[in-house]
């Protein structure tokens, strides 16, 4: 008996082990399938990136020695276009985190560089004997990026790139019993690159991408330094203690660090056991609510207040608050609650830069939140200029199949953070609402926006 | 002490189970790989126009936030919620990353529930979807920070070398 049992016992065996053999290696095959079709859209974004970059370096050679000026725009905006997308092919390469931050930096700056003189030329403003050298120097830059990078092909003698092992060993990161937390990159190459592109200056322009954008110090914020008590009680103020309501609470729950670009205490306002609190930034200067938010607004999803009754609502909610002078620019719902931006009016100018924005639940007509950062970052006082454009010579300006409907002035941020003395002109065409601005000093056209509008969810600009 | 002698037949039994039960471990085990090919997929395509003009956000981008916030600070309050959302737009923004959404979060190794596939696992909720909304509309309560981490978990020594903002819930956030 026990010898047969052994038999079956040994067939049964040798059946699971040609089975878990079978397995495994469909699984190998499968796994293999996946990394080289993996691999091969690395490869895709790799090839593609030294393409884009050889041809950024083409194109920026011909715009310097171009001596038509449609042919300049032209080499310019299609360069901005390759740079961009050499960026994007760069960024989905499976490196570790960090690794081509200035590489990217540099290829984005690039474009932005050669789209806004590509504009200027446009504009016939022309290029001055700076940016000129600018474009020289950034054609050094780039050609030098482009040798690196094609020194990196290169260093594969087989022409595949090991995008599986820089995936390996990229994932030890993430591992929590590996001790060798941070590999070393230098095979790659790529970490070589982005030490040199380090050494190059960085671009201060006008355009979206230029660094002085993203350094923006807040300007609004005035006043003396408060002390934390003092936080917590504007921000007992700000939420506001309703008479029938359950007593308020300010609690600090946390503290930017000395390395944030505002120094703000974070307060949660609640009582004890009842509904979702409410979180705000106080700022140390001033003691200025930055925002507010409560995370419950419109949890029930029922709508029992309209749009109208929300604007009213986040007015009320302003004027108590001490911001009078702003009028509603345009107002939308989203997910049962009405976002309503505020623009600051000053000499019957709307300032576009001062924005300030409320939410309003739609379910219980609470203010659910606030938003003043870019208020607080962008305030202070300014002189107006005069225009030197009546509404009428704005409205001559216009494209004319448009119909104007209302004409006011406006100060408008440029995509550099430059502010522009505008005309606003509200006009229609095949029954759609725009905003066109033009330069009230100039008369040049710098913006249109259309305005979606319906009758429940309001007015959005786009 | 009979009970505990081992017959050849308890053997074989013990084997066949074994070999069953690390064959249906495999099968039913996390595809890691599989998820980051579709995010390199995705990723790479990118148009130059798109990111220029800044946000006209359609719904599938929305919906993309709110499944990347769901995955990655569940569990955090509103305001974390808010915040992982504003991480990802203030890259949006920034020139030393990709400069939409989907090129963002679908960056390789840039979260890790898109490299684990946790991302398509969970059906964001109607919070997540608020979180969302407000980190669009501009509410930012991490002063425009690039990065985000848990403290409580390992992570490479340069991330901990970026400038930190502020530590809010479970995670901190930095430059």
């Amino acid at each position: 008996m026990v010898s047969r049992s052994i038999r079956w016992g040994g067939v049964l065996l040798s059946l699971a082990l040609l089975a878990t053999l079978a397995w495994g290696f469909s699984e190998r095959s499968a796994r293999r399938e996946a990394e080289s079709m993996l691999s091969a859209r690395y490869q895709q974004a790799f090839f593609g990136a030294l393409g884009q970059i050889e041809s950024v370096e083409l194109l920026l050679t011909k715009a310097l020695v171009s001596g038509s000026e449609h042919e300049q725009i032209r080499y310019l905006t299609e360069l901005w276009q390759q740079a961009f997308t050499a960026q994007a092919n760069l960024n989905a390469l499976p490196l570790r985190q960090g690794t081509l931050m200035r590489t990217s930096q540099f290829l984005t700056q690039l474009g932005d560089f050669s789209f806004v003189a590509g504009q200027k030329i446009a504009a016939g403003e022309g290029l001055s004997a700076e940016e000129q050298e600018r474009l020289e120097q950034l054609h050094r830059e780039v050609a030098a990026l482009g040798s690196e990078l094609a020194q990196v092909a290169r260093a594969s003698a087989d022409g595949q790139m090991p995008w599986e092992e820089l995936r390996r060993r990229t994932n030890l990161n993430l591992n929590p019993f590996s001790k060798r937390l941070d590999p070393p990159d230098q095979a790659s190459g790529f970490v070589r690159i982005e030490q040199q592109m380090q050494e190059f200056p960085t671009l201060v322009y006008d355009g979206p991408f230029s660094d002085h954008v993203s350094q923006q110090k807040p300007r609004g914020l005035t006043g003396s330094v408060v002390t934390e008590e003092e936080a917590r009680e504007a921000a007992l103020v700000f939420v506001g203690q309703r008479e029938d309501g359950p007593a308020l609470q300010a609690e600090v729950v946390a503290e930017t660090g000395e390395k944030a670009p505002i120094a703000a205490w974070r307060i949660q306002v609640g009582s004890a056991g009842v509904g979702a609190a409410y979180v705000l930034d106080v700022a140390r200067q001033g003691g200025h609510v930055l925002w507010m938010l409560q995370g419950n607004g419109a949890g029930t999803g029922n709508v029992n207040y309209s749009l109208q009754d929300a604007i009213e609502i986040a007015r009320e909610f302003l004027e108590g608050r001490g911001f009078s002078s702003f009028e509603v620019s345009y107002a939308v719902v989203e997910q049962g609650r009405a976002i309503v931006p505020f623009v600051y009016v000053q000499e019957d100018v709307l300032i576009y830069p001062d924005q300030l924005k409320v939410t309003v639940a739609l379910d219980t007509g609470a203010v659910v939140g606030f938003d003043g950062m870019q208020y607080y970052t962008f305030h202070h006082d300014r002189n107006l200029p005069e225009p030197t454009l009546s509404e009428e010579d704005a409205l001559d300006r216009i494209h004319p199949s448009l119909e104007p409907e209302e004409v006011r002035l406006a100060l408008t941020p440029r995509p550099d953070l430059r502010e522009v003395l505008t005309y606003e002109v509200r006009a229609r065409a095949n029954d759609r609402l725009y905003h066109v601005y033009i330069d009230a000093q100039t008369g040049d056209e710098v913006q249109i926006l259309r305005i979606i509008e319906s009758e429940e969810e309001g007015r959005m600009a786009i | 002490m009979k009970g505990l002698r081992l017959t050849p037949r308890g053997v074989v039994h013990i084997l066949v189970w074994a070999v069953l039960l690390t064959a249906l471990l495999f099968t039913l085990g996390p595809r890691g790989d599989q998820s980051e090919a579709q995010g390199a997929a995705q990723g790479s395509n990118v148009s130059p126009v798109q990111a220029a003009a800044g946000y006209t956000v359609r719904d599938d981008e929305l919906e993309l936030l709110a499944r990347t916030i769901a995955a990655e600070a569940q569990g955090e309050p509103y305001i974390g919620q808010v915040a992982v959302g504003a991480v990802i737009l203030n890259r949006v923004r920034d020139s030393r990353f990709p400069n939409t959404i989907s090129g963002v979060i679908y960056q390789p190794h840039a979260f890790e529930s898109v490299s684990n596939g946790l991302i398509w696992r969970r059906t964001p909720s109607a919070e997540a979807r608020r979180a969302a909304q407000d980190a669009l509309n501009g509410w930012d309560p991490t002063y425009g920070s690039l990065f985000f981490w848990n403290p409580y978990k390992p992570v490479s020594a340069w991330i901990w070398s970026r400038p930190i903002v502020i530590q809010y819930g479970n995670h901190v956030f930095a430059h």
